[in-house]
């Protein structure tokens, strides 16, 4: 999880990269690597990504996909409201 | 009379669509792609440019039914099948011809040319600058990417002077073409340059040239690393992605007047290359299809006996 508290979620299709190195060259935290035999790109450090979506935006195949997960202060208020109204 | 006050400012503003929205959604609502790769080469810039151009409808929140896009031929051509909307694959050079009659015959469509710079400015210069000159709404977005790519490589009008591509070993000997002066002189309403390095920048460019009301041109440098760029000693994608952060100038107001060069010079000793990015020229000027309109009106008024609008 970042420092702002949210975490985000990097999803790469394996079918679709073709190992350009755009990736995870760009990538400052170093969230992306690559995996040997084919340089398939993969992620390596999930808990540093920023959430920044540079390699959503530049990936010229379309393989990868940042999605935010929901934070966990949200999910721990929910049930307390929930008790709250009952 | 004063046609600069009829003009309206804008188009009518929308609702601010949700810009932070993942890519898979977005291909959802804009685009279709195949299960696997797209027919670019590994790293290509026309992936991003066509990643921006996606993000750009979603910007301007248009009604991807309502767009078409004419193209011919080169590396870009297969760009406009990814997308939803309508899609003309003409002949070579003559997008800007099929988007001015598919513009006149339906004038609410918003109607975009997807072309390349070979396309753009050497087989089809002549079809470019007139569409400029009538100022007709369309938006022109060029891929510039300094050579003829789809038939390996050889050099372009905008091939920069003195680099090397397939058919000028020892260096380019012509001065290369400035597209976007081309297109402010040659009466362009609006003309942006931005590189598929900066993907934010880009997709602003190519949605306000879309709102454009009028002629727009953005011309998009776009990395091709395997030809050009594996022959001017970069041949990784990242290279040249570098190449255009390192030399590009983001606000052409603060530049000073004797740094103020467009044309990009290439040699070994030293990279004597800048590129001015952001809106170059922007110049409310009457739009063709209202002006052909009011001609119509005028025509049809003057004629005798039953008249149909």
């Amino acid at each position: 999880m970042s420092k702002a508290g949210r975490s985000f979620t990097v999803e790469i299709s394996e079918s679709r990269c073709r190992s350009c190195a755009v990736c995870w060259e760009i990538c400052e935290p170093k969230v992306l690597g690559w995996k040997p035999p084919l340089n398939k790109a993969i992620v390596t450090d999930l808990e540093a990504c920023t959430g920044c979506r540079l390699c959503e935006w530049l990936c010229p195949d379309w393989a990868i996909v940042v999605r935010p997960t929901v934070p966990e202060r949200s999910e721990a208020a929910a049930p307390e409201r929930s008790e709250a109204v009952s | 009379m004063n046609l600069h006050n009829e003009m309206p400012a804008t188009r009518a503003p929308k609702k601010k669509p949700d810009l932070q929205r993942p890519l898979d959604e977005l291909v959802e609502l804009y685009a279709t792609v195949p299960d696997k790769a797209f027919r670019y080469c590994p790293g290509c810039g026309l992936g991003m440019a066509q990643s921006a151009i996606m993000r750009a409808f979603h910007r301007v929140g248009v009604d991807i039914t309502k767009v078409a896009t004419a193209g011919g031929s080169g590396c870009y051509s297969v760009m406009g099948h990814y997308f939803q909307s309508s899609h003309i694959h003409g002949s070579h050079g003559r997008g800007c011809a099929y988007a001015t009659g598919l513009k006149l015959a339906r004038p609410e469509l918003t109607v975009l040319t997807l072309q390349g710079d070979g396309d753009l400015l050497a087989i089809g210069g002549n079809h470019f600058i007139h569409a400029a000159r009538r100022n007709i709404d369309i938006t022109v977005i060029c891929f510039n990417n300094y050579n003829f790519g789809d038939t390996g490589g050889q050099f372009a009008p905008t091939t920069p002077l003195g680099s090397k591509t397939d058919t000028s070993s020892l260096g380019m000997p012509e001065p290369a073409f400035d597209a976007c002066k081309l297109a402010i002189g040659a009466g362009a309403g609006f003309v942006a340059r931005s590189t598929v390095a900066h993907p934010a920048h880009l997709t602003k460019m190519i949605a306000d040239a879309i709102e454009w009301k009028g002629f727009a041109f953005v011309e998009v440098l776009q990395h091709c690393h395997v030809l050009w760029g594996r022959r001017n000693g970069m041949p990784e994608a990242m290279d040249m992605m570098r190449f255009y952060t390192d030399n590009s100038v983001l606000n052409p107001s603060r530049i000073p007047e004797d740094e103020h060069f467009d044309i990009p010079v290439y040699s070994e000793d030293e990279k004597n290359v800048k590129f001015v990015l952001g809106v170059l020229h922007k110049e409310r000027k009457p739009e063709f299809t209202e002006e052909y309109a009011k001609l119509r009106a005028k025509a049809m008024a003057k004629m005798p006996g039953k008249v149909q609008s």
